[in-house]
C-alpha cells in the first residue's frame, strides 16, 4: 500500500508539473488571435473614447448580436461594444469594465439569461485563457472565491496548451471567432451577411431552476457602483432565438421577477427580444443582419424611451 | 457523478485511502464505507431516487429469503413472481409507460379515433435497468437453487449498489460478486496498477475517441438530409467508435475502479469489432447483458432443446428484448431484431459457434479471408447503429436512404477528423496486438519505467486535453 500511494503520488506530481509547464511557461499564440485577444481592444477603445458614451456589457449576446454604430447614429452619443463571451463570466465582466466607468456613460448590461440561474456567472475556461495567457493583469480581479470555482477548468486548459497551437497565418480569411473580426465600436461583423447555421435550441427549462441570488447581488452591486460613479446603469434582455425563449420561459419568467423585486434598473421585458428563428447565426444569441437591425431598433427605442427626462437631449 | 468529472477525482482517492486505512480483517467495516460511497456517489444525480433504490434492494433482499425459506414449491414460485413484477413494475412505469401511452394514443389516431396522449414527464432514475437486473439475478438464481441467499443485508445492498458498477453495469451475477463481497480483502499492488491502468485505458477511449468522435457524429445524425452519402457512411462509422469508445470506456473505468478496491467483475467487452461473424460479435459485445439474457430468459424458454423452429423464436425474443431493454423507442426494437434476423442465417445452418477462438490466433496479422469477415461483420453492424442511434424509424430509413443514393460515391466531408482518425487508428492498433489480454495496459510493459510512465503520462495529458465537459456516458440513458 505504501509503495502504491507513494509512487502514484509521483506520479501526480510528474503529471501537475507537466501541467504548471504547460499553464505558465508554454505560450498560447491561438489566444490573442482569437476573439477572446479582442478584450484588450475593447479595453483600448474603453480608454479612447471620450464620456458622455453608452458603454454595452455582455457576453457574445452583446459582441454578435448589435450595431454599435447604428445605436450611436440614432441616439448621438458614442457607443462601445464591450462584451465579449459569456464564458468570461458575469463577475469577471463587469469587474472588468469597472475602471473606464466616468461620469455621465451609461452602462447597458446585458447578459445571457445562463448567467443567472446557474454559477456560470464566475465563468469558465475562456476566462481561465483569458487570465494565463490574454490579459494577465486580470487576475487581480478574481477573487478566492472565483479561483475555487475556476480550479476545475486549470488543468484541462494547462493540457489543451501542450497540444502546441501554432499561431495562425496572416494571410488566411478573417473568421467570424478572430480577434479581426470586431469592427471600431467593438461589434464582431464578419459574420452578419452569412447564412444562419443550424444548432440546438435551448433545452426546456426544468423546475429546479432557480434564480442564483449571488448573480442578482452582482448586478446590485454594480448598479451602486455606476451610481457612485454618477453614471447610469440600465438592464435589458439579451435578444434569444424564439423557440429557445419557448423552451425557457418559466425561467425567464423567474429571472425577469427577480429584476423587478431586487429594484434593478430593467427597460424592457424578455418577450421584446424573443426573435424569430430565422434571423440567428450558429447560437441561440449570435445575429445575422435582419436580426441585429431588429435588435438594434428596439435598444434604440428602449434607451430613448427610458434616458428621456435624465438627459435633455442624448448626446448634448 | 461521472467517472470524467473532477468530482470523481476527488471522490475515488478519499474513498480509496479510507477503505485501506481500515484495520485489517474487517471485512464489514470496509463493505459500509462502500455502501455509504456508492450511496453517496448515486444521490449526486438525484438523491430522490436513493429512495428507490433502497426499496428495490430490500424487496430483493426479503424476496430472496423467502422463496429460499418457503416449503412449498408453490410459496416459492409466489414470491418469486411478486418480486419480479415489482421489479418489472418500476421498470415499465419509469421506463416504458410514457412510450406505450404515446404509441397507444398514435394507434387509435391512425385508426381515426380521437386520443389526447398527456405529455408525461416521467424522469428515468439512472441505472434503473442494470441494478433491476443485478436484482433479478439474484432472485432467479436463488428460486432455481443456483445459490443461498445472504442474511446480511449490508453485503446484499452493496452487491446491487457498488458504485463502479450501479449506473451501467457490468451487470453482475450474485455467484460472482457476493462471494467477494463476504470474504476479507488484502492491498495487492500489482492488482491496484493494473486497476488504475485499465481505467487510464477506459479514459482515452471515453474522453478521446468517444467524445472526439461525438463531435462529428451528433451534427451528421441531427441533419442527414444535408450531407452526402458518402459523408452518412462516414457519420455511422464515426457513431459506431464513439458507442464503443464509450462503452466500453466506460467499463473498463468501472473494472478499473472495482480492482483498486479488491473486486473483480465480469468482462464487459472483448474487443468485438474484430468479431467474424455476427454470432461472435454477441459474445465480445456487452457480454454481461447478453449472458444475463440467456440465462434468464433464452435458458428458461426451452434455449435450443426442442427443435430448430423455436430456437428460432427464442433467438428472435432475446433479440427484440434485448432492444427493447435498451430504451423506449421502435428505434431500440428494429435494432434488436435486425440483429436477430443477422443471426438466424448462422443459427439455420449451425455456423453460430464457429467463430468462438481468438481471432488470428498466434499470428500478426489476420488471413485475408479473416479480414474480409471482420471488415463485413463492422459494416452490418454499423447499419445496426443506424437505427439505434436516429430519434426514430423515418429517420433511419432517411439515412439508409441518403447512403443508397448517387452522392455515396462523391468524396466526404473532410475537415478537422484527422488526428481523430489517428487516435482511433492507435486504438484500434494497440487493442489488436493485445487482443489476447483483458485490456491492452495488462500485457504491454515496456521494459524501462522512464518510457512507461511517458506513455502513461502522454495518455493523461491527451485526456485531460481533450476534455469536453458534461460528456455523459451514453449507456446511463439505459
Amino acid at each position: 500500500m505504501k509503495r502504491f500511494v507513494t509512487r502514484t503520488t509521483i506520479f501526480a506530481g510528474l503529471a501537475i508539473l507537466l501541467l504548471a509547464v504547460g499553464l505558465f511557461i508554454l505560450p498560447n499564440p491561438v489566444a490573442k488571435h482569437n476573439m477572446l485577444g479582442a478584450l484588450l481592444d475593447k479595453h483600448e477603445m474603453l480608454r479612447k473614447t471620450g464620456s458622455p458614451r453608452i458603454v454595452i456589457i455582455g457576453g457574445s449576446n452583446v459582441a454578435y448580436g448589435l450595431d454599435s454604430k447604428r445605436i450611436q447614429e440614432a441616439l448621438h452619443i458614442p457607443v462601445v461594444n464591450a462584451g465579449l463571451h459569456a464564458s468570461l463570466g458575469m463577475k469577471f465582466y463587469l469587474t472588468d469594465v469597472k475602471p473606464y466607468i466616468r461620469e455621465g456613460d451609461i452602462v447597458v448590461v446585458i447578459p445571457e439569461y445562463s448567467q443567472y440561474y446557474t454559477d456560470s456567472f464566475y465563468g469558465n475556461m475562456e476566462l481561465v485563457s483569458i487570465l494565463f495567457d490574454v490579459y494577465q493583469d486580470g487576475k487581480k480581479q478574481v477573487d478566492a472565491r472565483q479561483w475555487w470555482h475556476l480550479m476545475r477548468f486549470i488543468p484541462f486548459y494547462a493540457a489543451s496548451k501542450l497540444k502546441m497551437p501554432s499561431e495562425p497565418s496572416v494571410a488566411a480569411p478573417i473568421g467570424v471567432y478572430d480577434r479581426k473580426a470586431f469592427n471600431s465600436y467593438g461589434d464582431a461583423y464578419v459574420h452578419w451577411t452569412m447564412a444562419g447555421r443550424k444548432f440546438k435550441a435551448a433545452q426546456k427549462a426544468r423546475d429546479e431552476d432557480h434564480v442564483n441570488p449571488e448573480a442578482i447581488k452582482l448586478l446590485v452591486d454594480f448598479q451602486k457602483f455606476v451610481e457612485g460613479k454618477k453614471a447610469t446603469m440600465l438592464l435589458l434582455p439579451p435578444g434569444y432565438q424564439s423557440t429557445s425563449f419557448v423552451n425557457q420561459k418559466p425561467v425567464i419568467d423567474k429571472i425577469y421577477k427577480a429584476m423587478k423585486d431586487n429594484h434593478l434598473p430593467v427597460i424592457a421585458t424578455p418577450e421584446r427580444y424573443e426573435l424569430p428563428d430565422s434571423v440567428f447565426f450558429d447560437t441561440n444569441y449570435h445575429l445575422i443582419l435582419p436580426g441585429i437591425e431588429r435588435r438594434s431598433d428596439l435598444m434604440i427605442e428602449d434607451l430613448e424611451r427610458a434616458l428621456t427626462g435624465r438627459y435633455v437631449s442624448l448626446g448634448q | 457523478m461521472l467517472f470524467n468529472s473532477i468530482e470523481f477525482a476527488v471522490f475515488l482517492p478519499v474513498v480509496f485511502i479510507l477503505y485501506w486505512l481500515l484495520p485489517r480483517n474487517t471485512v464489514k467495516y470496509q463493505n459500509i464505507l462502500v455502501l455509504i460511497a456508492s450511496y453517496f456517489f448515486y444521490g449526486c444525480w438525484d438523491w430522490r431516487f436513493l429512495g428507490l433504490l433502497s426499496f428495490s434492494t430490500l424487496l430483493d433482499f426479503y424476496s430472496g429469503l423467502r422463496i429460499h425459506n418457503s416449503r412449498s414449491e408453490g410459496a416459492r414460485k409466489r414470491w418469486l413472481i411478486a418480486s419480479v413484477t415489482i421489479n418489472l413494475g418500476f421498470l415499465a412505469y419509469f421506463k416504458y409507460f410514457g412510450f406505450f401511452v404515446e404509441s397507444f394514443a398514435e394507434l387509435l389516431s391512425s385508426n381515426g379515433l380521437q386520443a389526447y396522449s398527456s405529455t408525461l414527464n416521467i424522469i428515468l432514475p439512472i441505472g434503473i435497468s442494470f441494478y433491476t437486473f443485478h436484482g433479478l439475478s439474484y432472485v432467479f438464481d436463488i428460486y432455481n437453487r443456483k445459490i443461498t441467499p445472504t442474511t446480511n443485508f449490508i453485503d446484499y445492498a452493496l452487491f446491487v449498489s457498488f458504485f463502479p458498477l450501479l449506473v451501467a453495469g457490468p451487470i453482475e451475477r450474485a455467484t460472482h460478486l457476493l462471494p467477494q463481497i463476504e470474504r476479507p480483502r488484502t492491498f495487492e499492488y500489482s492488482k491496484a496498477v493494473d486497476g488504475l491502468r485499465q481505467m487510464l485505458w477506459g479514459f482515452f477511449k471515453k474522453v478521446v475517441i468517444a467524445d472526439g468522435c461525438a463531435a462529428y457524429a451528433t451534427p451528421i445524425f441531427s441533419d442527414p438530409g444535408s450531407y452526402s452519402g458518402s459523408t452518412l457512411v462516414l457519420g455511422a462509422v464515426f457513431f459506431a467508435f464513439q458507442i464503443y469508445g464509450d462503452f466500453s470506456g466506460y467499463s473498463d473505468i468501472a473494472l478499473g475502479t472495482a480492482r483498486l478496491f479488491g473486486f473483480e467483475l465480469l468482462k464487459n467487452f472483448n474487443f468485438p469489432y474484430f468479431s467474424r461473424d455476427i454470432a461472435e460479435f454477441w459474445r465480445r459485445w456487452h457480454i454481461s447483458l447478453s449472458s444475463w439474457f440467456k440465462d434468464y430468459l433464452y435458458y428458461p424458454l426451452g434455449g435450443s432443446r426442442f427443435g430448430k423452429l423455436k430456437t428460432i423464436r427464442n433467438t428472435m425474443i432475446i433479440f427484440t428484448v434485448s432492444g427493447f431493454w435498451h430504451g423506449a423507442n421502435w428505434t431500440f426494437i428494429a435494432w434488436g431484431v435486425y440483429h436477430g434476423l443477422l443471426f438466424l442465417p448462422l443459427l439455420i445452418f449451425d455456423k453460430n459457434r464457429k467463430n468462438v477462438g481468438p481471432v488470428a490466433a498466434g499470428r500478426l496479422l489476420p488471413s485475408i479471408r479473416e479480414a474480409f469477415q471482420m471488415v463485413l461483420t463492422f459494416s452490418l453492424v454499423t447499419i445496426g447503429w443506424i437505427l439505434f442511434r436516429a430519434e426514430n424509424i423515418t429517420k433511419a430509413g432517411n439515412y439508409l436512404k441518403g447512403i443508397a443514393s448517387k452522392s455515396l460515391l462523391s468524396v466526404p466531408l473532410h475537415s478537422g477528423y484527422h488526428t481523430l482518425m489517428i487516435f482511433i487508428a492507435l486504438m484500434f492498433g494497440i487493442e489488436w496486438l493485445e487482443r489476447g489480454s483483458n485490456h491492452p495496459f495488462e500485457t504491454v510493459h515496456p521494459k524501462y519505467p522512464v518510457i512507461r510512465w511517458g506513455m502513461y503520462l502522454f495518455l493523461l495529458v491527451l485526456c485531460l486535453a481533450n476534455y469536453k465537459q458534461d460528456q455523459e456516458f451514453i449507456y446511463f440513458q439505459f
